[in-house]
């Protein structure tokens, strides 16, 4: 799990990032905007689940 | 120990012959639990009686001596476990949160003091019931020695001497059931409230509260002292060694009031020698056995507690060492108070018979 | 032991993509740190249980009621999350909610830990009497 999120995350960051670029330089400022959002949008999804799990652990660990 | 068999040995260098004589049935009703069997070493009431007596209260206690220890033992290794779960939890929360917890302190004292209150509940009542039960023997034994003086001859001293050591006697009671046991319930609740605001001055006031029931217990035994010398109550001549050293051996075993003890006990000591009839010596053998469970408690408690605090302070958690440390302070407290009970009732015994010269 | 040097590794690596990320988009910059945080927390849950439950046994042992120390542990845990929370609103230059963050926790270990004072408030009432 751990360390192949964060390369999976960092995948999707820099290939958002290199289609910002291209967007941009290519004139399509909205498209880039949506693209990041999109990325944006894909990485929280995976996220979610992960946050919920670590808020679920700390509540249990300290007995809350 | 060595200092107390020293101290009671001492008492039997200086006693005296003295004479056998009936004893009355109320006295024997009064008696104070658990003393009944030592009656039987005052026939003959001399000299070897009382040792035999005071042997056999040692004898006792020295059986008591590994279950007594084993008990408190536990009580003071549970304050320990807390004051090292207290060190965890201050190094966990600072490595993980970065500051230290705001209200570590107060939990910490929080769960010393709910330990301590058991036994503090217990040994306090244990003191309060021993103070009680000499009140009521002293009720029953004063009379009973003020008519065998008067029986001998001395009507007016007996009376005179009676009517005041009684009155001191039962004023000095009372003043430790009503005053003096409530406040070290305060002293202790004036500790735990300074363990849990390390930072505020309640340690100063915890600390005059200890010295305000150290002043009044001292000066109480004073008062009574030296209303003893100046009326004259009790002459004679001591052993001037054996009385130094006792003196010394006291001051160094009762916490607290030891010192002030220490002095009364030289008159205790001059009376002694003279100790001459049945009725005295249950009534010192009586009191010596009531106090001797207590004593032990007491005595083993407050050494413990010392021992723990230092440990504490070891572990490195100083608002709890202090705690501690008071605490222990407050036992030794109890234990001073029954000890100035009992050695004022023992004078006053003393002072009853003493009109008893041929 | 290996665990510190893998965590470490982890949060180094994390750290290295997140400067890459950050050049095109701050965002997933962002994401991509908290990801690592909740990777590194998870991890370390295994080690965080057993020092909890270290603690929990001596104060069993010691025979003081587990409620006087269970909002300490809360305090504790509510001190990690705050730490964590705010340290990311204020690297993504919102130091307004960082504050606030830290604010709510304060607040909130306050209420956990209501029920120690309400002990200890006890306690020297029944002394005084």
């Amino acid at each position: 799990m751990d360390v192949d999120l964060i390369f999976k995350i960092a995948a999707i960051g820099i290939l958002v990032a290199v289609l910002n670029q291209l967007l941009v330089r290519s004139g399509r400022e909205e498209q880039a905007m949506m693209t990041t959002l999109a990325g944006l949008v894909v990485v929280l999804m995976i996220l979610v689940q992960e946050i919920s799990d670590l808020f679920n652990l700390i509540k249990t660990l300290f007995r809350f | 120990m060595k200092r107390w068999v020293f101290l009671l040995l001492a008492v039997f260098l200086l006693m005296g012959k003295a004479n056998a004589a009936e004893v009355p049935r109320d006295l024997m009703k009064a008696l104070p639990e658990g003393t009944e069997d030592l009656i039987e070493f005052a026939y003959p009431a001399d000299a070897k009686g009382l040792a035999q007596g005071v042997g056999r209260i040692l004898e006792e206690m020295k059986g008591k001596v590994g279950q007594v220890l084993r008990q408190r033992t536990r009580g003071a290794a549970s304050v320990l476990l807390v004051v090292v779960l207290c060190a965890a939890v201050e190094g966990f929360s600072q490595g993980t949160g970065g500051k230290t917890v705001l209200f570590l302190p107060m939990a910490g004292a929080l769960s010393v003091t709910l330990l301590t209150a058991g036994s503090l509940d217990s040994l306090m009542g244990l003191g309060a019931e021993t103070i009680g039960e000499l009140n009521r023997f002293s009720k029953a034994l004063l009379p009973t020695l003020a008519a065998a003086t008067a029986a001998s001859g001395a009507v007016t001293t007996a009376t005179v001497q009676q009517v005041t050591t009684v009155f001191f006697v039962d004023l000095l009671l009372n003043l430790v059931d009503e005053l003096l046991l409530p406040m070290v319930y305060l002293y202790t609740g004036a500790l735990a409230a300074a363990a849990c605001l390390p930072e505020s001055r309640l340690g100063a006031i915890a600390e005059g509260l200890k010295k305000i029931l150290t002043w009044i217990l001292t000066t109480a035994l004073l008062v009574f002292t030296v209303y003893l010398s100046v009326a004259r109550v009790i002459s004679g001549a001591a052993d001037g060694a054996a009385v130094r050293v006792t003196k010394a051996a006291i001051s160094g075993v009762v916490p607290v009031v030891g010192g002030i003890i220490a002095e009364a006990s030289e008159t205790v000591l001059v009376g002694a020698g003279m100790l001459k009839n049945t009725v005295g010596l249950i009534g010192m053998l009586a009191i010596l056995a009531a106090c001797a469970y207590p004593f032990l408690q007491l005595g083993v408690q407050y050494l413990l507690y010392k021992l723990t605090a230092f440990l504490a302070a070891a572990i490195g958690a100083p608002g709890l060492c202090k705690l501690i440390d008071g605490l222990g302070g407050a036992f030794g407290l109890v234990l001073g108070m029954t000890g100035a009970c009992a050695l004022l009732l023992l004078v006053s015994v003393l002072s009853s018979v003493a009109a008893v010269v041929p | 032991m290996e665990q510190v040097f893998q965590i470490t590794a982890l949060c180094v690596v994390g750290a290295l993509l997140a400067v890459v990320v950050r050049r095109g988009s701050p965002e997933l910059a962002l994401l991509l740190t908290l990801a690592a945080v909740a990777a590194v927390l998870l991890y370390l849950a295994g080690a965080l249980e057993e020092l909890l439950s270290f603690l929990t046994e001596l104060g069993e042992r010691s025979g003081v009621s587990q409620e006087l120390f269970v909002p300490l542990y809360k305090t504790v845990g509510i001190a990690l999350v705050v730490k964590v929370g705010s340290t990311l609103c204020r690297d993504a230059g919102e130091s307004a909610l960082g504050a606030v963050v830290e604010t709510a926790g304060a607040v909130c270990a306050l209420l956990v830990a209501l029920p120690l004072l309400r002990a200890v408030l006890t306690l020297l009432l029944e002394l005084m009497e």
